[in-house]
């Protein structure tokens, strides 16, 4: 114990820690270059989209993990902590990996958002093929609002159905000049589609869109690099007054998140089928980033124990709290997930079902189905015994195996929006170089900074957390 | 009631320190004995440990159940919903078409196999742990010690029961004397 106490807990001069954050800066390279020169132009954009969520995902699990833990002035995680922390400071990364995201949408390069993009660009678009019809509507007496409703209805049973005769048209589309085309329906259908975009437009377009992802991503940065400062000062001065103040701060963090984190998901990933909607839809991305950095965090921490590197600060019982956590967040995604698909399959409405419909098609349904096998099945039946939790390797295996579906988790929501299923070097590419980047300099963090909060008042007592029951 | 016999219940060693009570339950456990426990006024960490405790079997008599309680539902609404075989000889059975869904549509299962194998899990955690600690019971020897009721208060205790195959009255004794109790007294039972 003494000798522990010892120890600054700090990654060293070499070892493989010291040099780790070389392995994802060359990933990220290659990646960059894979990606830029193998990707189709149109393809680019979704593969971006997909590689910087996923990543995003990971620091806002961490922000999300750091934050619950002062929101409820827990000890068990104290020696643990410094791990999300680190993971969550990298928002900054985040936030200059997406400039080109952005930059890419408003500049019309990346085309994933076209379809409500060019609805809101022209705000009367229905007038164009089916005056009347848009006529009566902006006039907005009830019977039109009425009839509207019935015949909407049927533009989406249209689209349903366009997605279910194959993926030609709508992978052709971002080749087509105009939108429109890329729908090939009767002018009606297609008026009547842009009609439920047109009264999306409010909130949108492309303006509002940019400034939103923008506000989202200053948020993020800020509050992880607060928590992380005032966490880091502590470690110099072990003054209370910080925990107190960010203790004091997290319910209003929280509340801050959450908002932020659901409309993200709205914006980025919801909005790529533009009709579509799921109120419920924050929330399944809020627990795949919470499963995501659970899984991150006890790999990270097996690392240090095995070499090491945080003496007897991180213990078996704390990877099994944490593989606990992790348990129970991998059946709260399930539930999120099936009650979401579950209102969708029992309505059918096909407004509503034309986004799960997407991701039914060929190939995409073998991945809806390891979704359900690999991120609930296999998870809930390999890690509900205390005996699985408590054997390290057994556990980091499947951190790694569920890291890995909750990548796909992200990839089936957001590619089958490019066309039918294919991985292509551009996907990989896309995530080798933002994930790359972003753990590059979260690695390179460690080096820098004790891997367990040294200042924490809280320390001492989760050192001597012991399994009660 | 002159003829009333008696045997030994138990030994009851009474501590004042937890940490005396700690080094005495790791000698206990050392010693083999198996129906022994410690009484505390309060949760003291590691005494799994000092006492040797296996990990408790609840978990598999839970998982055991809310699988069988997902299983019942699955069997129950496949056989009234989905199949016209009859099986009791009760009719013909009731295909049903419900939401415009084909009969036994799986997803709707889902939440009934939810809410069973829940509620057979929470049956099988409660009863389960009564049968395990054999509750409930109306009184045991132990409180017909009258220093007993310390244990609720400021002292500690372990009791070793005479139902060990390990108890004897000379050596547990013997042994529990060597742990310096402040207090050792030996209860007794009535034989009916």
């Amino acid at each position: 114990m003494t000798e522990a106490n010892n120890k600054d807990y700090r990654v060293g001069n070499d070892g493989f820690w010291a040099r780790a954050w070389v392995t994802p800066l060359v990933l990220a390279v290659v990646g960059g270059l894979l990606a830029v020169v193998t990707a189709p132009p149109d393809r680019l954009g979704y593969a971006y989209l997909f590689a910087l969520f996923t990543v995003a995902t990971f620091m806002l699990g961490a922000l999300f993990l750091v934050l619950i833990q002062f929101m409820t002035a827990s000890h068990w995680g104290v020696t643990s902590r410094r791990i999300p922390e680190v993971i969550m400071s990298g928002a900054p990364v985040v936030l200059i990996l997406a400039v080109p995201f952005i930059v890419g949408v408003l500049s019309g390069k990346f085309d994933m958002y076209d379809e409500w993009q060019s609805a809101s660009a022209h705000g009367d678009h229905g007038a164009a093929h089916d005056d009347s019809d848009s006529e009566t509507d902006s006039v907005s007496d009830e019977e039109a609002h009425e009839e509207h409703g019935a015949l909407q209805l049927g533009a989406s049973v249209a689209r349903a159905q366009d997605h279910g005769d194959g993926h030609d048209d709508h992978a052709a589309h971002g080749a087509e000049t105009g939108h429109d085309e890329g729908h090939a329906h009767t002018a009606q259908e297609t008026a009547l589609h842009h009609e439920i975009l047109a009264d999306k437009t409010g909130y949108l377009n492309t303006k509002g869109w940019s400034a939103r992802a923008l506000v989202y991503l200053i948020i993020w940065s800020i509050i992880a690099l607060a928590y992380f400062g005032w966490s880091r000062r502590q470690d110099e001065d072990h003054d209370p007054k910080h925990t107190l103040r960010m203790q004091s701060l997290a319910p209003v963090s929280l509340i801050v998140f959450a908002g932020s984190l659901t409309f993200a998901a709205f914006d980025w990933l919801m909005s790529l089928e533009a009709a579509w909607f799921s109120t419920i839809f924050g929330v399944i991305i809020f627990a795949g980033s919470a499963v995501a950095i659970l899984a991150a965090t006890i790999l990270v921490g097996l690392s240090f124990y095995k070499r090491g590197l945080t003496g007897d600060a991180i213990t078996p019982v704390h990877f099994h709290d944490l593989g606990k956590l992790l348990f129970g967040f991998v059946c709260f995604w399930t539930y999120v997930s099936f009650s979401q698909w579950m209102l969708i399959w029992y309505a059918g409405i096909p407004e509503e079902a034309t986004w799960y419909h997407l991701r039914w098609q060929e190939g995409w349904k073998f991945i809806a189905y390891l979704l359900i096998f690999g991120h609930f099945v296999a998870p809930f039946l390999l890690l509900i015994s205390r005996v699985q939790k408590l054997n390290l390797r057994w556990l980091q295996v499947m951190c790694f195996w569920v890291i890995l579906m909750h990548i796909v988790d992200i990839y089936w929501f957001v590619l089958p929006q490019a066309g039918g299923f294919s991985i292509q070097p551009a996907d990989v590419g896309a995530l080798l170089f933002v994930g790359g980047v972003f753990f590059a300099y979260v690695f390179w963090q460690f080096g820098r900074v004790p891997l367990v909060p040294v200042g924490d008042p809280r320390l001492s007592k989760s050192l001597h957390h012991h399994q009660t029951h | 009631m002159a003829n009333e016999t008696k045997k030994p219940a138990l030994y009851l060693a009474e501590y004042d320190t937890p940490n005396a009570l700690a080094s005495a339950a790791m000698r206990v456990r050392d010693a083999g004995y198996k129906s022994w426990d410690c009484h505390t006024p309060y949760p003291m960490h590691g005494m799994d440990e000092a006492m040797g405790l296996q990990p408790t079997r609840i978990g598999v008599i839970s998982f055991i159940f809310g699988m069988i309680g997902v299983a019942t539902a699955v069997v129950m609404m496949q056989y009234t919903n989905a199949f016209s075989f009859d099986l009791l000889k009760i009719g013909a059975g009731y295909p049903l078409i419900v939401g415009g869904k084909p009969p036994g549509a799986f997803p709707s299962m889902v939440p009934i196999m939810f809410e069973l194998g829940i509620l057979l899990c929470g049956f099988a955690t409660l009863f389960g742990l009564l049968g395990i600690i054999k509750l409930p019971r109306h009184n045991h020897p132990i409180f017909e010690s009258d220093r007993f009721e310390g244990a609720t208060d400021d002292k500690f205790f372990i009791s070793i029961e005479a139902d060990d195959s390990k108890f004897d009255l000379e050596r547990t004794k013997a042994l529990l004397e060597s742990t310096n109790p402040t207090h050792l007294e030996l209860i007794e039972e009535e034989v009916l």
